[in-house]
């Protein structure tokens, strides 16, 4: 089974969020990369549950083949509702960071607090 | 045994709700109904204990809403849960209790994030639904980001933002792993996940193991993931600091030992007990040569929590009943010594923690000054403090299994720890010059608090041999 082309785009963003968290000094894109890394997560989440021509488990049979499963469709939007609370978290407190010392980015900071 | 399962998870967020409320209707009762709420939760905690105990069985399964574990999201309390349960519990009760003199004027913002936390642990340490458990991880881990930051300096905010962000990473590591067993199994219920993950293929299992196992490392700060614990720790307040290395710590300890035997230790694919030996070695080591070079009273603490959960991850990696009991009784104690010196070295130092301007402080508070020889002493291993048992069970754990290199680490971070809390006592306990009846006494509630930890720390080694009977036991049921 070849990776279809939703599991590269899955790997690439969880691959460069992650490389912005690493690698970036700015508070900002740090927040950013978090926030592209929980997308590759919660689309590999989305992606899992479905193969194409799959329908919707509404009417009639709810589960068996050709029926996509829900699970991972309900789980996605808890994650997503986890991710945004985080990310609106993150940003309060990088505001309140960005009141103290004037500046958003890493190395400026470690400098002003010695 | 009744509702009590899913009561110490909605009793604390029915409290974290209502005390903003109480305070703004009737503020000159605050404090009363605080004390009051953290000893209903830690009553609700005990009689759940209690009730298992009472049992007598394996386990106790409370489906929600009626709904079995086919369809619905169950919580499980067995012997493991029951244990963290009571470590938590108490040690949630003792922040809740000495927070009330040391943060007297704090905002009724405070209280709810501590109360959101102490529902989300018990959630942890109670479901037996994989997803349900990230849930909580991240409801105790996202209240306890603004209590670092709770004094509003910059070096606080600052440090909060950098333990969220690894925090955050660790989550979404954890996330992974939950969706590959999701994928792997088509169920997220830890007792099914158990039963079929040996058929599981073998490239699968490793990504699956190897996922939970670094996200959990950076929550337990083992290194090379532990930057994010000491500013966090040290510029937190002293309540909280408390909380993050007794209380929050061993949530990544608990999810280590309750998932690990879970995945069968990813025995063929991918050797979970050496990685823990490794990086635990590298951790107590490490641990102590870092807080060897700190200046900060707060900071050599937060760098012994990262060296004493290297104990910990030992314990685990050794393998074997032994091993595991070791680190769950490793893990009451550090709770109990660790929330007391931080509970302490609060009440000795008022502002700054930097041991430049501590010269003799510690003769000048009591009860603190005695408690914090006394857990220090304990944090270093010696006895008559409990540590000493549980770092012994741990090196006859790894002497039972041949690993006479592993054995040697213990004692090894012993000393290291002595020679640093040694430089500690020198500055804290020096003679100053300063009028002799300048002594501070701590208010009575924070007395009982430090006297309760400092006692505590004694007692868990007077009964050392029938705490390790029953952690024993634990482990057995776990690793067989």
């Amino acid at each position: 089974m070849g990776l279809s082309l939703a599991y590269w785009v899955v790997l690439l963003l969880f691959g460069m969020g992650l490389y912005c968290i690493l690698t970036e000094s700015n508070l900002i894109k740090i927040a950013v990369g978090i926030n592209v890394m929980e997308a590759g997560l919660l689309l590999f989440l989305v992606r899992l549950s479905y193969s194409p021509g799959d329908l919707a488990p509404l009417m009639g049979p709810t589960t068996g083949p050709g029926i996509a499963d829900p699970i991972p469709h309900a789980l996605t939007l808890t994650a997503i509702v986890i991710a945004a609370s985080t990310t609106a978290l993150m940003l309060s407190l990088i505001i309140q960071i960005y009141r103290h010392y004037g500046t958003v980015d890493i190395e400026e900071i470690r400098s002003k607090m010695q | 045994m009744s509702h009590l399962p899913i009561l110490v998870i909605a009793i604390p967020l029915l409290f974290a709700f209502l005390i903003p409320l109480i305070s703004m209707l009737f503020p000159s009762v605050r404090r009363i109904t605080v004390t009051a709420m953290g000893l209903v939760y830690a009553g609700l905690v005990g009689m759940m204990i209690w009730g298992y105990h009472a049992m007598g069985v394996d386990r106790v399964i409370y489906p929600l809403g009626g709904w079995g574990p086919d369809v619905g999201i169950v919580l499980e309390l067995d012997a493991l849960s029951a244990a963290f349960a009571g470590i938590m519990g108490l040690g949630i009760l003792l922040v809740i209790l000495y927070s009330q003199d040391y943060m007297e004027a704090a905002e009724s913002k405070y209280y709810v994030l501590l109360f959101i936390v102490a529902s989300g642990i018990m959630g942890i340490i109670l479901t037996a639904d994989f997803f349900n458990l990230y849930v909580f991880i991240e409801m105790s881990a996202i209240a306890s980001f603004p209590l670092v930051a709770v004094s509003r300096r910059g070096t606080a905010l600052f440090a909060s933002l950098y333990y969220m962000v690894f925090t955050l990473v660790s989550s979404a590591l954890i996330l992974l792993g939950i969706i590959l067993v999701y994928a792997a199994t088509g169920s997220l219920n830890m007792g099914e996940v158990a039963a079929v993950f040996d058929t599981i293929p073998e490239l699968t299992r490793a990504s699956i193991v190897g996922s939970f196992v670094i996200g959990l490392s950076v929550k337990v700060a083992l290194i090379p993931f532990h930057s994010w614990l000491p500013p966090a720790h040290a510029e937190a307040v002293s309540p909280i600091s408390a909380l993050l290395s007794g209380v929050l710590l061993k949530n990544g300890v608990y999810m280590l030992m309750r998932l690990l035997p879970i995945f069968g230790f990813g025995d063929g694919s991918l050797d979970v007990r050496t990685l823990l030996l490794v990086i635990g070695v590298l951790t107590v080591i490490g641990g102590n040569v870092l807080a060897m070079g700190q200046g900060n009273v707060k900071r050599i603490l937060a760098c012994s929590s990262v060296a004493h959960m290297g104990y910990i991850a030992l314990g685990i990696g050794i393998g074997g009943a032994l091993g595991f009991a070791g680190a769950l009784f490793h893990s009451l104690n550090h709770m109990l010594m660790k929330a007391g010196a931080f509970f302490s070295v609060g009440c000795i130092a008022d502002g700054s923690f930097e041991l430049s301007g501590l010269r003799g402080a510690a003769l000048r508070t009591r009860p603190a000054g005695i408690t914090f020889a006394m857990s220090t002493a304990g944090l270093i291993g010696l006895p008559p403090f409990g540590s000493f048992a549980s770092k012994i069970m741990i090196m006859f754990a790894a002497i039972d299994a041949g690993m006479i290199g592993i054995a040697a680490v213990l004692p090894a971070g012993a000393v290291l720890s002595a020679i640093y809390y040694g430089r500690v006592y020198q500055v804290l306990y020096a003679p100053s010059e300063r009028e002799p009846d300048d002594v501070s006494i701590s208010p009575w509630q924070t007395t009982i608090v430090l006297v309760v930890t400092a006692v505590g720390s004694i007692a868990t080694l007077v009964w050392a041999g029938n705490l390790a009977r029953i952690f024993a036991t634990i482990a057995d049921y776990l690793v067989g």
